[in-house]
């Protein structure tokens, strides 16, 4: 460090200490890396499920259109059947894609996602077993999808229920 | 650095440090925007289920309740609850700690009906479980359900 009112001559050379400042840099380098984890981004969707004995505000909505997701499990919880409405969607092909073109026409049908928005609700009837992420996959099916070159997402039906839970078989 | 010479004491050979001094303070930067602290809500025990609508939420959330459902480490199908870091069996222990948490929001001028419910499940937990979650949060006047899931690339 320079020191006031002396000035050094030519020959003199004034060395900064660097190592108590690398050590510093170095410490808190080590402190980010141990730190540092990459975390994958995480999203919500939202269902509507009201509270038992407060079906007052249901009265008063438009009586809306409820398309059934039934879905069934084995005993290992693997998807073996999903059903919208009556129709069987698990016979060929990526059932969840088959629900999600269903579910399309059916927002197309009711004039876009806005008015699909007041008249279409989708309720999902799935077995104890069920692994959970079949459930979050055909809750992005019918919710919407996004498009492959732009980060949009297109919404289709997001008035989402669980009808209520099957018992556990042998319970 | 300072290298010590043999013989000749005036030599002396200095590595220049600039260019690491460079390199270490970008590394710190880097490291340090990226940094998150929040991550109080998660469990490595907690797989979420992948989704490609998932996208983190615009606006922030007035404090909501997290209830976690994660798998015991070593078995396949055994799951356990998480809420605010007490880990409990999905019954009545997670009842209990539903009606404590309905009073601590109502001591706050919060209704239950006001309050998010987060559900963080793991991707194989059998949805009843889920459900059976869902059915305790709504004997307790919750309503508002989020599932999360995490970001899907692929």
């Amino acid at each position: 460090m320079k020191v006031r009112g002396k000035r050094p001559s030519k020959d003199e050379k004034i060395e900064l200490q660097m190592t108590p400042m690398i050590d510093i840099v170095f410490q808190l380098l080590v402190f980010f890396i141990m730190t540092f984890n990459v975390v994958a981004q995480e999203g919500d969707f939202n269902i509507r499920m009201p509270a038992v004995g407060a079906p007052q505000e249901q009265l008063e909505e438009i009586e809306k259109q409820t398309l059934k997701v039934r879905m069934r499990s084995n005993d290992a919880g693997d998807l073996i059947e999903l059903k919208l409405n009556d129709a069987v969607l698990s016979g060929g092909g990526n059932p969840f894609a088959n629900l999600h073109s269903r579910i399309l026409s059916k927002v197309q049908d009711a004039g876009g996602p806005d008015e699909a928005a007041n008249l279409l609700e989708v309720e999902f009837e799935c077995d104890y077993d069920l692994k959970y992420n079949n459930v979050i996959e055909a809750i992005s099916a019918v919710s919407g999808s996004r498009s492959r070159d732009s980060d949009k997402i297109q919404r289709l039906i997001e008035n989402i229920k669980f009808a209520p839970p099957k018992k556990k078989a042998g319970s | 650095m300072p290298k010590k010479s043999r013989g000749f004491g005036a030599e002396e050979a200095e590595g220049d440090l600039t260019p690491m001094i460079d390199m270490t303070f970008q590394l710190i930067a880097f490291f340090m925007v990226l940094v998150n602290f929040t991550q109080a809500e998660q469990d490595a025990r907690v797989d979420l289920p992948a989704s490609k609508l998932a996208k983190p939420p615009e606006e922030q959330q007035e404090q909501p309740l997290t209830i976690q459902l994660a798998k015991v480490p070593g078995s396949t199908s055994d799951f356990i609850a998480l809420v605010g870091g007490e880990e409990i069996q999905v019954g009545q222990e997670l009842e209990g700690i539903l009606q404590r948490e309905r009073r601590a929001f109502g001591r706050m001028g919060r209704p239950t009906k006001s309050v998010i419910v987060i559900i963080r499940a793991h991707k194989d937990v059998p949805t009843g479980k889920v459900q059976e979650v869902i059915e305790m949060c709504q004997r307790e006047q919750f309503e508002r359900f989020r599932l999360r899931a995490k970001e899907d690339d692929g």
